[in-house]
């Protein structure tokens, strides 16, 4: 019971959040330059078209009206229509989150348990080889750039030794996508037993997901190595040593366990770096997620797009934000004590 | 004469005499220093010495790999991509700078308000902080980048506005403990204005606490920079900057012309290790003292 209130005040709080997050969204992109009315018909036409198009697209209401209206269309489910697809702008997401979805997903996979592991063996033997070349790597994967590491694995992996396809999206040009039932190819293409398929989309998500992963598990390895290093100086440990368990039984059976509120902690935060590094992945792999769909319509100052998916990120960063803090009373009972 | 001398000596030299460890300075430290200093040296002093400026476009020079006539080679304008590389540090610098001391003035103004302020400001104000903190960074400088006329202003406010939430946390944090301390009871008790006590009292006592993230986010600051650049809300063409080249070079890597991203992005590799190894130093020298 006391999971379920805490639950609910939690999702109280986020709700002035989520509405400060929405009156910036909407001004951000009331501001876009070039009237966006122009933009969509062009310079040259006579002042009556560009009345028409903008009571057309809501445009020529006061600001306070359009906000509300705003607000009223995305509580009914309208996100708007993008004039450069032609599409309803819910109908352009539900084809594009899958294709997000699959990349964040197996990143934070293969992330978690990639950046847990080597934070925990540099901080269990400081000092060593294993110290010095995971704290190498740490520093690395914070200072480069995720595109340009993309970039360069491109060059490597597909242009010099051709062991991947062309970065040309999830899958190739002349395969036929798998029929539709989780929208993740990697999963459908199993169920629909094509294995084939299967080996065509994993080597196209191989160099983004790494990328992807590479840069995202740095930050995690040095914060684990950080409070692993402080879990081993302290007494418990201390007192688990002197009585003569072997060093990996006392890392395993004691340190591990008081580290992962923090490691979640921190899955809330990588989840922020990962959306945000899908923004450059996704351009650079031609990757047709929402991220991309998002600077597509920018570059041509298409509102609504925009407004959605950087409303969708912020709600999914939102909403893992609570997940993470909820969930602290699953995984510790001091909580529970406290609250 | 002793009673006077050596209290003096103890109070000149308590560090040197413990251990001799403790003078050393950390080695990321000079690292990163070292790494700033060369960059420096590199952006002044290439330019000159090639002969060439940073768009100065050859004709009969499109995208030719390195060579000893031009080191990093040429991209498909036929401009020298070592001056470029060289020249493009001054944006990422100045612009990754500045944004980071804009955050952290504003931080540091907002959060002087808000920890002393009425209680509904103080909520007003945490409430921005955290809308700001519920957008990830990179999307929300990519939105506030492209929402506004592309130019080095938006790029760095973009930026400032994303990194000032912790700044003004801590800020707000500090004050309310040190407006607490008997310094500022005397302050007030001496009938100063009440901003006076906050802006030359509280806040320079608070300065501290809140300068500890600064070189980390300064190479923050780089990337989301280099970021907004390569998808292009940030520096426009022709302008030299790292994240741009990188992008100049994205429709050549297919092809194998990886030189024209190549050095622009072990550059922005170094700069950022160079404040994340300042910043390492820096917290070794606090651990030890």
């Amino acid at each position: 019971m006391a999971v379920l209130s805490y639950a609910l005040r939690r999702l109280a709080w986020t709700i002035p959040t989520l509405f400060g997050a929405l009156v910036v969204i909407f001004f951000l992109t009331q501001a876009v330059p070039g009237n966006a009315a122009l933009a969509r018909v062009g310079l040259s036409v006579d002042p009556e078209t560009i009345a028409a198009v903008k009571a057309s697209m809501g445009i020529d209401q006061p600001i306070p009206v359009q906000f509300w209206i705003y607000l009223q269309n995305i509580f009914h489910g309208d996100l708007g229509h993008s004039w450069k697809t032609g599409n309803e702008v819910t109908f352009d997401l539900a084809q594009r989150i899958p294709a997000t979805i699959e990349l964040a997903l197996l990143t934070l996979i293969i992330t978690v348990p990639v950046g847990v592991a080597l934070g925990v063996l540099a901080a269990t033997w400081p000092g060593s080889w294993l110290d010095r070349t995971i704290q190498g790597y740490a520093l690395l994967g914070m200072g480069i750039p995720v595109f340009w590491l993309g970039m360069m694995c491109i060059f490597v992996f597909y242009f010099l030794l051709g062991w991947v396809p062309p970065p040309s999206g999830r899958i190739g040009i002349l395969d036929i996508a798998p029929p539709y039932v989780t929208g993740l190819y990697t999963v459908d293409s199993l169920i629909a037993g094509n294995l084939q398929l299967f080996g065509s989309v994993v080597s196209r998500l191989i160099l983004p997901v790494a990328s992807l992963v590479f840069v995202c598990a740095a930050p995690l390895v040095v914060m684990v190595y950080n409070i692993m290093g402080v879990q081993l100086r302290s007494d418990h440990i201390r007192a688990a040593t002197a009585a003569g368990l072997p060093r990996g039984e006392v890392v395993r059976r004691f340190a591990l366990k008081n580290i992962m509120i923090p490691v979640l902690t921190m899955v809330a935060h990588l989840s922020r770096l990962l959306l945000g590094g899908a923004v450059l992945v996704e351009t650079v792999f031609a990757w047709p997620g929402v991220a991309r769909y998002a600077v597509e319509s920018m570059q041509v100052a298409d509102l609504a797009p925009l407004q959605a998916v950087v409303l969708l990120i912020t709600g999914l960063t939102i909403a893992i934000n609570l997940i993470v803090d909820v969930s602290y009373f699953w995984i510790d009972p001091r909580v529970k004590v406290a609250a | 004469m002793t009673t006077l001398d050596q209290p003096l000596a103890t109070l000149a030299a308590p560090a040197a005499r413990s251990k001799p460890a403790r003078k050393r300075w950390p080695l990321s430290l000079t690292v990163g220093v070292a790494i700033l200093i060369a960059w420096v040296l590199f952006t002044i002093l290439v330019p000159p010495l090639i002969g060439r400026s940073a768009t100065d476009v050859v004709y009969g020079s499109k995208l030719l790999p390195p060579s000893p006539l031009s080191w990093f080679g040429t991209d498909a304008l036929g401009r020298d991509l070592l001056v470029r590389t060289a020249v493009a540090f001054r944006y990422d610098i100045l612009v990754a700078m500045t944004s980071v001391l804009a955050a952290a003035a504003m931080g540091l103004v907002l959060g002087a308000i808000a920890g002393t302020a009425p209680e509904w400001i103080d909520n007003l104000l945490m409430g921005i902080t955290d809308v700001i903190s519920a957008f990830p960074n990179f999307v929300l400088a990519l939105a506030m980048a492209a929402a506004f006329s592309p130019s080095p202003t938006t790029l760095v406010l973009s930026i400032a506005i994303v990194f000032m939430p912790y700044y003004a946390r801590t800020t707000r944090a500090a004050i309310l403990t040190e407006k607490n301390k008997p310094y500022a009871d005397a302050a007030r008790a001496m009938g100063l204005h009440p901003i006076r006590i906050v802006f030359l009292h509280l806040l320079p006592n608070s300065v501290p606490y809140t300068m500890t993230l600064i070189a980390t986010d300064v190479s923050g600051a780089i990337m989301v920079t280099a970021g907004l650049s390569f998808l292009g809300f940030g520096v426009q063409p022709p302008d030299a900057e790292w994240g741009l080249m990188i992008s100049e070079g994205n429709s050549f890597i297919i092809s194998g012309e990886w030189w024209v991203s190549f050095f622009p992005g072990v550059a922005v590799m170094s700069l950022i290790s160079a404040f994340l190894l300042i910043d390492l130093g820096i917290r070794k020298i606090q651990q030890k003292f």
